[in-house]
């Protein structure tokens, strides 16, 4: 194959699926925190009012003088942060005119630090040679012990670290809930800011704004389900999206039945070129926000001359806020037996089917035997297969026998890591869907709005959800 | 020219291609999840010339009038292009792309590893034990249902028995288990699915045995040593796989069963009873065999691309 041009390559997803398998307190924390996230964009409580404003500490680990940026390339990143986070960016204009309404200002700015830990002045930028050639996702950068440089006090400042990154990878970022010595974002050199040796098509410094939505808890915008559909990105108003985009792709592109308009693939979470990219929805401004009054509350203070023109930015965010009142309080119960219905089938069948490429343990069937629907008959070798994706998570009736028991050994693990890593993964999503769910119904019977009916089902997804919580706690403590 | 029907995601069909590529053999993969979004396919008859079997694809242009042999080792969905959205069009060219490739297939006058038919019907875990049976291999004691009652007949007689479940996908991979309390607490749900059940073989040792054309490449893996002696699947990253003999009359039984399966290429899997019989458990029509290569040196990758590249004179 020849070369092709470079795409963009997020590491935060590896970053998190490492934290899950390893660190049992971040996975409790994902979960208050998915909760908390939760909670926040349904009840749209104050939170930070105007704009935030974040000390930035750039790391800057070099191996080469070259990799050892200049001032003038870091200014020019913080600059592009403050433009994207306000939606103060040029080139939204190219934002299509039905999309409009979803662009929102993150109300975040940022600030190289004045003061360092000890409060002393300080340019907010460290410089640090390594004999390290590049690195990857692992968090080496992140210690002097392993050749890059530590952490400041992450309640306090947005750790940025620029090094050279290896494989293509433009950066990685930690998402909150993690430890301490490693939270911040890492960038790679190459693809940081918008002069010296920032390289196209990634010097735009849009890696970075990409990099901290992750770090303020956004998700990838397709859901990180590979190219399936049922992936979430847990917000309510990006529109539902299969795989990644590359490059820049022509409008609309549409998958997963999202036409006329298709994919939000202008969106900082998609994994376009910097170019093609250029906003954050309301939504997912109500998550960065969630995040700033949860897990990240000790971080940044209140922007001290606020322009009264962003703060009532009323449209987008009331929007969403209605959507999200609407589901309970309009039509509380029709919706919510439709909620059930609609969520648990769709995301716990149909999310499984477009998963990875095959590497799944020693499978010897290849997927391509499983099924046929009609009208090609089951078993034809030719005709267009389909994985049957029984649904394993249903919560709503019975299993076959296989599936109602658990596994007896989770010794694959060892084996397998690739394809232990999915599962965790799913799991990972299924709870936070079902945790979703049981808050909704513990919400409606607060509102009497529960029939004997929906707690029925409300009961069954309990014992789902407990049976998932189970499998999940013992694949991640090992048995 | 040799093709290879897969995705450049199978590790196995990729090394093949390249030890292909070694040997100065023109192959090429054939991604038929392509189809027809990417690739255009033209199947022409007009007299006098021969006929027209023209594969464009995105990667790989195909003459299939030229190809000696190919290798339908993990055949993808087709997949149709984006544009079409209800579920009616999309599901009819689907059909339509089945139909045309289906025909193609059939007109083919090559090699195949193995022809689609005889490998979709070799998968068939039920045929799969029927033939043994015909054959004189030993099975374990089995019983397919979806009867509760029966099942419950089945684990009370033998004292030790396991489930099994027909397929394995991404996400429903179920070990092979042993029937415990807490299977049979559970056998009113045998009634949804029809079960597999078996006897439980005792292993000295179980065998992964790969057949390539005329070559046998028998392995023990040594799952009584691992974490999960049921299933060796289950923790075969710490078991010890190492090349192994088996007797002359095992060889020649599997050598019929696989002339009677119509496959030139299987691997079959086995356990060595304490007693020393070599029970059969199951043949994998596209099943892995690099894990079993990388520790046992056994050159199979070698003679998969020798098979391809030397076909049989046609019969
Ligand atoms: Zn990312």
């Amino acid at each position: 194959m020849a070369d092709e041009t470079p795409r963009r390559i997020c590491g935060t997803q590896n970053a998190h699926m490492r934290l899950l398998a390893t660190d049992p307190e971040y996975v409790a924390a994902r979960g208050r925190i998915e909760n908390h996230a939760l909670e926040f964009a349904r009840t749209s409580p104050a939170g930070r009012s105007g704009i935030t404003l974040i000390p930035v500490v750039v790391h800057v680990v070099y191996n080469t003088p070259a990799q050892n940026i200049s001032d003038a390339q870091i200014n020019s990143q913080i600059d592009v942060l403050n433009q994207d986070f306000r939606k103060a960016n040029a080139d939204l204009a190219s934002l299509p005119a039905v999309f409009a309404p979803l662009a929102a200002d993150a109300r975040i700015e940022f600030k190289l630090a004045d003061k360092d830990p000890s409060n002393n002045p300080t340019t907010g930028i460290t410089r640090t040679q390594t004999a390290t050639a590049s690195f990857s996702d692992d968090d080496k950068v992140k210690s002097a012990a392993t050749g890059g440089h530590a952490a400041w006090n992450r309640d306090k400042f947005l750790n940025v670290w620029v090094c050279p990154l290896s494989g293509g990878l433009l950066g990685y970022a930690q998402f909150p809930g993690g430890p301490a010595a490693t939270d911040g974002v890492v960038i790679n050199c190459t693809a940081f800011g918008t002069n010296g040796i920032a390289a196209a098509p990634f010097n735009l410094g849009r890696t970075a704004t990409h990099e901290v939505g992750h770090f303020l808890n956004l998700r990838h915008i397709w859901g990180d389900d590979g190219t399936g559909c049922n992936g979430s990105d847990f917000v309510g108003d990006t529109p539902n999206q299969a795989g990644p985009n590359y490059g820049a792709p022509a409008f609309p592109h549409v998958t997963c039945g999202n036409g006329p308009h298709g994919d939000l693939f202008m969106n900082y979470m998609d994994y376009v070129d910097d170019r093609a990219m250029f906003m954050f929805t309301a939504g997912q401004v109500t998550r960065m926000q969630a995040c700033l009054d949860g897990p990240r509350a000790t971080l940044g203070t209140p922007k001290p001359n606020p322009t009264l023109k962003f703060i009532d930015d009323p449209g987008p965010s009331l929007k969403f806020r209605d959507d999200v009142t609407l589901k309970f309080a309009d039509d509380a119960t029709l919706k919510f037996r439709d909620d059930i219905t609609f969520k648990f089938s769709d995301d716990a069948t149909l999310k499984f089917r477009d998963d990875g490429g095959g590497k799944l343990k020693v499978v010897d069937d290849p997927i391509a035997t499983l099924a046929g629907g009609d009208p090609i008959g089951p078993g034809d070798p030719f005709g267009p297969v389909v994985n049957p994706g029984v649904n394993i998570g249903g919560g709503r009736g019975a299993q076959p026998f296989i599936l109602s028991t658990p596994h007896h050994s989770m010794a694959w693990g060892r084996s397998f890591p690739e394809a232990f890593q999915a599962q965790v993964s799913q799991y990972e999503q299924q709870i936070a869907q079902a945790e979703q769910l049981l808050a909704q119904c513990q919400q409606a019977e607060q509102a009497g709005a529960l029939t004997d009916a929906d707690r029925q089902q409300a009961n069954q997804i309990y014992e789902e959800y407990q049976r998932i919580v189970g499998e999940y706690q013992r694949m991640i403590h090992g048995q | 020219m040799i093709v290879v029907i897969s995705t450049k995601s199978d590790s196995h069909a990729t090394t093949v291609l390249q030890e292909l590529d070694r040997l100065g053999e023109p192959a090429t993969l054939l991604d038929l999840s392509e189809f027809p979004l990417h690739s255009r396919l033209s199947i022409g008859y007009s007299n006098p010339e021969p006929a027209l079997f023209h594969w464009n694809g995105a990667g790989s242009t195909i003459d299939f009038s030229q190809v000696k042999s190919i290798w339908w080792r993990r055949p993808q969905p087709y997949q149709h292009d984006p544009a079409l959205t209800d579920t009616a069009s999309i599901q009819f060219a689907l059909n339509e792309a089945s139909e045309a490739v289906s025909g193609l297939w059939h007109s083919l006058d090559c090699f195949w590893i193995n022809d689609p038919h005889r490998d979709a019907a070799a998968h068939r875990k039920v045929y799969q034990l029927q033939i043994a049976r015909q054959l004189g291999i030993p099975v374990p004691e089995t019983l397919v249902t979806n009867d509760p009652d029966r099942a419950r007949q089945f684990c009370a007689i033998h004292e030790k028995a396991i489930c099994k479940a027909f397929s394995a996908t991404q996400t429903h991979w179920r070990e092979t288990r042993l029937v415990t309390d807490q299977e049979i607490a559970n056998f009113d749900a045998v009634r949804f699915a029809p079960v597999i059940f078996q006897r439980y073989v005792e292993a000295v040792y179980d065998l992964r045995i790969t057949v390539i054309g005329n070559q046998i490449f028998p392995a023990a893996i040594h799952s009584q040593q691992t974490e999960y002696k049921i299933d060796c699947r289950m923790d075969i990253g710490s078991a010890k796989i190492e090349p192994v003999t088996i007797p002359p009359p095992v060889m020649t039984q599997l050598r019929s069963y696989m002339k009677k399966l119509g496959l030139v290429y299987g691997a079959i899997d086995m356990r060595l009873q304490p007693d020393g019989t070599y029970v059969f458990l199951e043949i994998n029509p596209a099943g892995q065999f690099l894990f079993i290569e990388a520790e046992t040196k056994q050159p199979m990758v070698r003679a998969l691309a020798d098979a391809l590249a030397n076909p049989p004179p046609a019969s």
